[in-house]
């Protein structure tokens, strides 16, 4: 009983149930009803898995690419731009080659070529790759708009919208219910996590890459080529949120509006770092976040509560210094032995 | 004064103070990430309390915004300064944490009202803000560079275990950097509510505030440089919105709507690989952990 006392892990827990519950009753929604319907709409029905699983798989990519950079000790937090140039690359090639695969492929190269940008400035320029990061997420954002207003407008030329994919250029789909299946990028997603992960830890290239995060100067002092490291890892993270955003298109939306910028490459910030930036728990994590933002949406329509989707963004802010603060305390805990 | 000059001026307001929030935080040693999520709590607040209210109140809303970022300072050096935790992910995480709670809390107590804001206001009044922003950076001078405290604070930044040999806490030191930082930052916050719009929209600041972090760089850590390259980045938003504005009566390309909205970051991402920041001298321990005590 008092190991669970003094278990920072019980407390950060408890303190953040209470906090959530605090948010809720703010919002004016009972919690425990909130909780249950939270729940059936996240993992409740087929249908409510179909949704949890749409949004999985952009989460859960570019979760992964966060992982790879941050691994490195690159603190990438443009997933959301290179997400949105590999959803922009992935509809032009769809739309121009009618090849699914193809799609795919631009969407990684254009993740790749956005992320390399901030790489270059920052191992040859010395650019925080923090800040341009920033910055390249607010160009990817005016680089939608204009091209959904340009030309990649719908042909009647009416919304800011691009044509639907045909279904050559869609991603093949195992029906579930009715209204739609699982669509191939949730494999191809799963298939990745541990492909990361084997190139992290059971390679040289992997052992290079966290070391890097470790002591950089230790690396360069020893001949290895750090600052080349450095850029194709930051890149490999593009190409991950640039697959993520192709996926989003040939998979879920069909076709490119503006909402494909809702934040799937910020709230992957804290799904990977909740899964303290291990590949093979940021599947099941991402899952649980997939959820949570599938669980307010349905939340929101039945409780007429529109600001929910805010509180999804004060949740993951909420885990990650929840994480956070208990890393710090139980590595103080274990140094006291 | 022509409008056009007034306009940069008051687009250069927000910046300037974000950048000298800044200043003080990476002087001190901290990177702050949520400076973008603590103006957007400053200006939520700020409009809350000056809503519909005498223009007297505007004062008022301004030192509740600045003690809302006191608070979210002392929250992010609880985090960094206290419990080690990496800087970028707290920071950036409080500014998460910012995001969804001023979207909440404008869902929950929606007002339509406006602030009758300083601008609008006539004579002194409409300079208030500007006097204050020149004062605070002078003040922040004064402290920083001649003051033993102030001095405390850039050695938390340079060398953390120089300072604890002396005696004195580079703990407190941060916290306290991060506390007059977040008041700085709800004071720019304040700004956007008070002086630029009247009104708080979801997500206002619009990446001001990670556009004053590269600022701080470009300015050199100091604050006479944090105004100026305000006021540099100030005019980049001035000829966006003249020139946008100005497109309004035509019909644009989409081309040149996207170079003129992407300007600022544009000219920021340039300004920074220009200088080359690793020739800048940052502060030494800029980012790092505090080293442990025991």
């Amino acid at each position: 009983m008092s190991v669970w006392l003094r278990s920072a892990g019980l407390w950060t827990s408890v303190l953040f149930v209470a906090l959530l519950w605090f948010l809720l009753e703010l919002q004016g929604v009972g919690a425990g009803e909130a909780a249950r319907e939270l729940w059936n709409g996240a993992f409740g029905s087929p249908r409510a898995w179909l949704a949890t699983l749409r949004a999985f798989s952009p989460l859960c990519l570019c979760a992964l690419s966060v992982t790879l950079a941050f691994r490195a000790g690159l603190w990438n937090i443009g997933a959301e731009g290179q997400l949105v140039l590999g959803a922009l690359a992935g509809i032009a090639t769809g739309l121009a080659t009618n090849r699914v695969w193809l799609a795919l492929l631009g969407g990684a190269i254009a993740g790749t070529l956005w992320a390399f940008i901030p790489a270059i400035l920052k191992t040859y320029r010395g650019v925080p790759e923090v800040l341009c990061t920033i910055m390249m997420n607010f160009l990817a954002l005016e680089l939608l708009r204009a091209l959904l207003a340009g030309s990649l407008q719908e042909s009647s030329g009416q919304f800011l919208q691009s044509d639907p994919l045909p279904a050559a250029a869609r991603l093949p789909e195992w029906s579930l219910t009715r209204s739609g299946g699982i669509h191939a990028g949730v494999l191809l997603t799963v298939v990745l996590a541990p492909l990361l992960f084997v190139l992290l830890w059971r390679t040289r290239v992997g052992l290079l890459i966290r070391g890097i995060a470790k002591s950089p100067a230790t690396l360069r002092a020893q001949g290895f080529p750090v600052a080349r490291l450095q850029v194709l890892t930051l890149s490999g993270a593009g190409a991950l949120a640039g697959l993520a955003g192709a996926v989003e298109v040939t998979g879920v939306s069909h076709g490119l509006d503006t909402s494909i910028a809702q934040g799937a490459g910020y709230a992957a910030i804290a799904v990977a770092l909740a899964a303290r930036l291990h590949p093979l728990a940021v599947v099941p994590t991402a899952l649980l976040f997939a959820g949570l933002a599938s669980g307010t949406d349905s939340l929101q329509w039945i409780a007429e509560a529109p600001g929910l989707d805010r509180f999804a963004l004060v949740v993951q802010g909420l885990v990650v210094l929840f994480v956070l603060a208990y890393l710090s305390w139980s590595g103080r805990r274990q140094r006291h032995g | 004064m022509d409008e056009f000059t007034l306009q940069i001026l008051r687009l250069s307001l927000p910046l300037m103070l974000a950048a000298l929030s800044e200043t003080v935080a990476e002087r001190s040693g901290t990177v702050n990430l949520g400076l973008e999520g603590m103006m957007l709590s400053g200006a939520w607040t700020a409009c809350f309390i000056a809503a519909g209210e005498s223009p007297g109140m505007l004062i008022v809303a301004w030192a509740a915004a600045s003690a809302v970022g006191l608070i979210l300072g002392l929250l992010l050096a609880l985090w960094t300064a206290w419990w080690r935790s990496d800087q970028i992910v707290s920071g950036w995480a409080l500014h998460f944490l910012c995001l969804g709670g001023t979207g909440l809390l404008f869902e929950r107590f929606k007002s339509s009202e406006t602030v009758t804001t300083f601008s609008e206001l006539s004579g002194a009044w409409s300079w208030v803000p500007y006097g204050a922003t020149v004062l605070f950076a002078g003040l922040i001078f004064l402290w920083m560079f001649r003051t033993r405290s102030g001095l405390r604070l850039q050695a938390a930044g340079h060398s953390p275990q120089g300072l604890r040999a002396t005696g004195a806490s580079p703990a407190w030191a941060r916290t306290m950097g991060l506390m007059v930082a977040g008041a700085l930052a709800g004071i720019a916050g304040a700004t956007l509510t008070t002086v630029l719009t009247g009104q708080f929209v979801e997500g206002m600041s619009a990446g001001r505030g990670f556009l004053a972090l590269s600022l701080v760089l470009l300015a050199r850590w100091h604050p006479a440089g944090a105004l100026v390259a305000g006021l540099f980045l100030g005019t980049a938003f001035g000829l966006e919105l003249h020139l946008s504005t100005a497109d309004q009566l035509g019909d644009p390309s989409p081309l040149r709507e996207l170079l003129l909205r992407s300007a600022p970051y544009l000219a920021t991402i340039l300004a920074l690989a220009v200088a080359g920041p690793k020739r800048l001298r940052a502060p030494a321990a800029l980012g790092q952990p505090l080293p442990s005590t025991e």
